[in-house]
């Protein structure tokens, strides 16, 4: 594998990683690593399951915290922040996205009751819903109705209305079929190019991974490479090898 | 004998003991595999309350402040110790959050209680201060074990759900709101089902002991309204403190599930 330096700027960078561990009793989930992420880029994690990918995606917002090593968001550390309000400029979306009990308004509105903030206008909202591809004739209907699909683009909706810096997305097109999982990947490619916000992601999704400003390649808790562009052919080889080299299937 | 009380002699204590005989025999002809559990009971009971009414009997006539205050302290410790054994949640840190809960909630609820209500004199005076405490410490074991158990469960059980609140932003406070609130009505709502359905359902056992020794039953009526109030205070109390200690413990300070 070719593997391109990566670029360095400093004062450009969003998030770096420096020599970060993750220990959960005596198993070691990370070991030794080291990332950057400038602003606008676009990183996919790849690797097979079980090699800490989510682990270190959630190490981003603090869902998990580092054993040892730092983690420097805008040149600060991201524990000196204050924790809520790093994850409203950080938003995560989980693997299964959760849906609240209530009409998709009160989930939209989630976030801002959080913190009592006056909620957006509806208009607001409608206009959010028909990003996300959602029909705003659903405001006011039951949450709990939408489809698995449905559900995954209101949990980006939630998410977007806080206009946050990064989005990080953890399987965001798993389990759904090819119609949803197009329009997933639109809105995430959009919400990058045209609106600038930083992605990391967690996918197995080819085109996701081929629209990716940067691919980071794990194996066992490790960052193997880091390259700003890959073949599909290379990264079949290296997904099939890490597999292989697990005695997965 | 005291007056207008009926000892009751070894012969019928015996004839009472017929019937956990009883329900050995109904038991072990069903083949219920209960005998080991029935006997063991029935012997916990009867040597626990023997060796409890010396221990009384010792401290009422010796009339010591220490004594009644080490009493106290060691219901604290075993009420603490079932607790823990009883809900079967493991955290570290969990008989410490119990000891300390039991210890300011049911302390302080008594120490209401005896100083706000009762005003015996001594304070500390033993027939009071004993059977008083005792009351207000099982219910605050009781309650405690409730909403300790329960808000585990519900934080283990909603993990995706609080780590999704978690993610937009809500502290660990708010992420667990609704657990924290199935947990408080989880150790309330005893307390609260006894209150309502006393005089009608049952006549509660403080107000049977007390009639039975004697005392008019609207003394023993007044009492056992006072003694319930205290029930839902400590119970409220403890669960409070232990949820509050719980969720201290369950979360550290970068809003993270430690569990």
């Amino acid at each position: 594998m070719n593997q391109k330096t990566e670029q360095n700027h400093p004062n450009q960078q969003l998030f770096q990683f420096d020599t970060v561990s993750l220990k959960k009793g005596n198993q070691t989930i990370l070991q030794d690593v080291s990332l950057t992420v400038s602003p606008g880029d676009f990183t996919v994690l790849l690797g097979p399951s079980g090699v800490g990918k989510t682990s270190l995606l959630r190490l981003f917002n603090a869902l998990e915290i580092p054993t040892t090593g730092k983690i420097l968001y805008k040149g600060r550390n991201l524990l000196d922040y204050s924790i809520p309000e790093l994850r409203r400029r950080v938003v995560m979306i989980l693997q299964k996205p959760v849906v609240f009990e209530g009409r998709i308004r009160d989930n939209l509105i989630l976030a801002f009751r959080l913190k009592k903030q006056s909620p957006p206008e509806d208009a607001t909202l409608k206009k959010f819903l028909s990003r996300c591809r959602l029909s705003p004739d659903l405001l006011n209907e039951s949450a709990e109705n939408l489809s698995g699909g449905e559900q995954q683009r209101l949990a980006l909706a939630r998410a977007l209305l806080l206009n946050s810096e990064v989005l990080l997305l953890d399987e965001p097109t798993a389990s759904l079929d090819v119609e949803s999982e197009k329009r997933i990947i639109d809105l995430l490619l959009n919400e990058n190019r045209k609106s600038g916000r930083t992605l990391v992601c967690v996918t197995h999704s080819l085109p996701l991974i081929q629209a990716a400003s940067k691919l980071v390649f794990m194996d066992q808790g490790k960052i193997i490479a880091v390259r700003s562009e890959a073949s599909n052919d290379e990264i079949r080889a290296f997904m099939k090898e890490a597999l292989d080299g697990k005695g997965n299937h | 004998m005291e007056k207008g009380i009926i000892d009751l002699s070894l012969i019928q204590l015996l004839v009472a003991y017929f019937l956990v005989a009883f329900v050995f025999a109904v038991a072990a002809y069903k083949r219920l595999k209960l005998g080991r559990d029935i006997l063991v009971s029935a012997a916990r009971m009867t040597l626990q309350l023997l060796i409890l009414g010396f221990v009384l009997k010792f401290i009422f006539a010796i009339q010591s402040w220490i004594l009644v205050l080490l009493l106290f302290l060691w219901m604290v410790f075993w009420a603490a110790q079932a607790v823990v054994q009883r809900t079967g949640v493991k955290f570290a840190g969990i008989r410490r959050i119990v000891i300390l809960s039991l210890l300011v909630g049911g302390g302080s609820v008594t120490i209401y209680f005896v100083f706000g209500v009762v005003h015996p004199s001594p304070w500390f005076a033993p027939r009071y201060f004993i059977p008083l405490a005792g009351m207000i410490m099982g219910n605050s074991m009781n309650g405690s074990a409730l909403a300790l158990e329960r808000f585990y469960s519900e934080i283990k059980q909603n993990r995706l759900r609080i780590e999704t609140l978690l993610s937009l932003g809500a502290t660990a406070s708010q992420a667990s709101r609704d657990a924290y609130r199935k947990a408080f009505r989880a150790a309330l709502l005893p307390p609260l089902m006894a209150m309502s359905s006393m005089g009608i359902v049952s006549i509660p056992g403080m107000m049977t002991g007390q009639i039975l020794s004697g005392t008019s039953p609207m003394i023993a009526v007044k009492y056992q309204l006072a003694i319930m109030t205290a029930i839902l205070g400590t119970v409220a109390l403890n669960a409070l403190l232990i949820l509050h200690f719980e969720l201290k413990t369950l979360f550290n300070k970068y809003h993270q599930i430690q569990i």
